[in-house]
């Protein structure tokens, strides 16, 4: 999960050692998830998220599609 | 005392220290065995809620903090973090509750890059991009390479 200057930056960085591109967050998007995901992560009354909940703050967000998925993978 | 107590005082200690407590601090702060803190905190580490040094007991990661240096510098006004990403980078922040700023390096250019928080807003001087590599089903396989 890094960070770059830019989206030709990445580019050239994906290119430079054949890199497979991920997926792109602009920061405002990565504020919102980072804000939202933590949320009370150090209280006592945190419990781990399942998949689908995990699922739903990606979507609240705008980040959706196989690459966020979770609960495909996992059996309840 | 549970895994669940030993896991809010590992974040009331980086929240308030920066920096996690030792097994034997947590054994002394409880008025437990050592072996009974190490046992929790493996619990939790089984459990992806912590990552430990290999081949010890010793905390590493609790999302959003780094026990150790790493590539996100993240400080408030008075107080300075590590973190690995800048999902944590810009989550101690968040879970903090203070503004502050997050510097780091682009892995393309070297150029340092900083990003501000202020009031609930985030800020940049340029489109700063963040990139995943690695699909989020898979983020647990190595959770210091995601």
């Amino acid at each position: 999960m890094l960070l770059f200057r830019s989206g030709e930056h990445l580019a050239r960085w994906l290119e430079d050692d054949a890199r497979p591109r991920g997926a792109t967050l602009t920061l405002d998007q990565q504020w919102r998830l980072a804000s939202e995901w933590f949320r009370g992560r150090h209280l006592p009354a945190w419990t781990k998220r399942s998949p689908v909940e995990a699922e739903a703050i990606f979507r609240s967000v705008g980040l959706s599609g196989p690459f966020w998925a979770l609960s495909d993978h996992r059996p309840d | 005392m549970d895994a669940n107590e030993v896991r809010v005082a590992l974040y009331r200690s980086f929240v308030e220290t920066s920096r996690p407590p030792m097994p034997v601090e947590l054994a002394a702060k409880f008025g437990v065995p050592l072996r009974e803190i190490e046992t929790a905190l493996q619990q939790l580490a089984d459990a992806d809620v912590i990552a430990l040094v290999p081949g010890t007991s010793f905390v590493w990661l609790a999302h959003p903090f780094s026990a150790a240096a790493a590539p996100f510098r993240v400080a408030s006004h008075d107080q300075s973090w590590d973190a690995i990403c800048i999902w944590d980078a810009l989550g101690i922040l968040a879970l903090v509750g203070t503004d502050g700023r997050v510097e780091t390096a682009c892995p393309d250019c070297g150029d340092r890059l900083r990003v501000e928080v202020r009031g609930g807003h985030v800020d940049a001087p340029e489109p700063y991009v963040a990139h995943y590599g690695v699909p989020a089903a898979r983020w647990y396989e190595d959770v210091g390479y995601t």
